[in-house]
């Protein structure tokens, strides 16, 4: 009976060990692909409804260490139509690649202008992981982007700008620069993307005005202009010790 | 057998290269070029700022934005303070009161110059 009882526990132990990893995969794929899929639906989200920017960077006495830049988006919106394709699973990186495609004749976007799209169709490829070591490659792609927005935003509505500097000799040295920018965005088409051989990742970013102005139906500031940014994101911070460090 | 030693010596150096191109991604470049572009901005703002002194200190403020590629500059404040030596002809300057530190030749006078406010 107590032999029946340990082979019966034996072969159980042997099917839970076989068998647990193969679902823990199978969850972190799906787990991956969920994360890619929502990465893809925001950024088609950012893209045709559009996205609100805030932006603030301060730099002291030119030391690297004294910069701190800070941008934060929003966006909410209910899209119907959102099609998700392009599904690809890498399982050694556990990282996952998903396409988001939308057609839509007509939007209500972020400034609830009425926007004709005439069956335009957009486009947006999104990344995910269930891994957080693994993550440092999106995070820096979503860095990219959200950099491409700031300067599309400081291009596009401007920016304010404080200084305090000094004057020697009729030489400039800054001593303070302070810079803020605050935007709603949309329209806005990720043109191409990628990562450098550092790990540094690129996002380059268009916004035709024309474009934008013909979908709005009315005269927008710097026709004729197609304004081109090139975002970075880096994967780690080089200056976090010394921020660290200052706070202590 | 020759694909596997070409293997085998393939591994290690991609695990080299990865490994230290991963720790070398950082964002001190990144930091280093948007600081010269901030300051290359900021200069060009101060230089706009009409009866700039020849030594101060200048606080202003901006609103800056672009058409057509040209950066504009629509200042709507600015604060300046000229840092003026005292000039030695022989005859001596009299110490202030309240800068017992200070030098002869090296007398300071803080002036503002300018200030206006929208």
């Amino acid at each position: 009976m107590i032999s029946r009882c340990f082979k019966a526990f034996l072969v159980l132990f042997v099917c839970v060990t076989l068998f647990a990893p193969g679902v823990w995969a199978g969850n972190k794929k799906m787990m991956a692909i969920m994360a890619a899929k929502n990465d893809a639906m925001r950024g088609l989200t950012e893209q045709v409804y559009g996205l609100k920017v805030r932006s603030s960077e301060e730099v002291k006495n030119m030391a690297a260490d004294s910069y701190v830049g800070k941008t934060d988006s929003k966006t909410s919106a209910t899209l119907s139509g959102i099609k998700i394709s392009d599904v690809v699973y890498d399982p050694q990186q556990d990282i996952a690649k998903a396409t988001a495609t939308m057609t839509a004749n007509e939007i209500v976007n972020i400034d609830g202008s009425n926007v004709a799209l005439n069956g335009k169709v957009f486009k947006h490829v999104g990344f995910g992981t269930s891994s957080p070591e693994k993550a440092g490659p999106l995070k820096a792609l979503r860095a990219a982007q959200i950099d491409a927005y700031k300067q599309l935003a400081q291009q596009v509505a401007g920016f304010t700008l404080e200084s305090q500097t000094t004057i020697e000799n009729y030489m400039l040295k800054s001593d303070l620069i302070q810079t803020k920018v605050q935007a709603s965005l949309a329209m806005a088409e990720i043109t191409d993307y990628g990562w450098d051989k550092e790990g540094d990742a690129f996002v380059k970013m268009v916004l035709n005005v024309d474009a934008v102005s013909a979908m709005l139906g009315e005269a927008v500031v710097g026709a004729g202009e197609v304004i081109e940014v090139e975002g970075q994101g880096a994967q780690q911070d080089d200056f976090k010790k010394a921020k660290t460090g200052k706070k202590q | 057998m020759n694909c596997c030693i070409r293997t085998v010596y393939f591994v290690p150096v991609f695990l080299f290269v990865s490994f230290f191109s991963i720790s070398f991604a950082g964002n001190k470049e990144m930091v280093d070029e948007r600081i010269k572009e901030m300051d290359d901005v900021n200069k060009q703002m101060v230089k706009q700022i009409p009866g700039l002194p020849m030594n101060g200190k200048v606080d202003a403020k901006a609103k800056v934005s672009s058409e057509s590629g040209k950066i504009i500059f629509e200042v709507y404040q600015v604060k300046s303070v000229a840092k003026e030596a005292n000039l030695d002809f022989g005859g001596g300057n009299k110490k202030p009161e309240n800068s017992a530190t200070t030098k002869p030749g090296e007398l300071t006078k803080e002036k503002t110059v300018l200030d206006v406010s929208k």
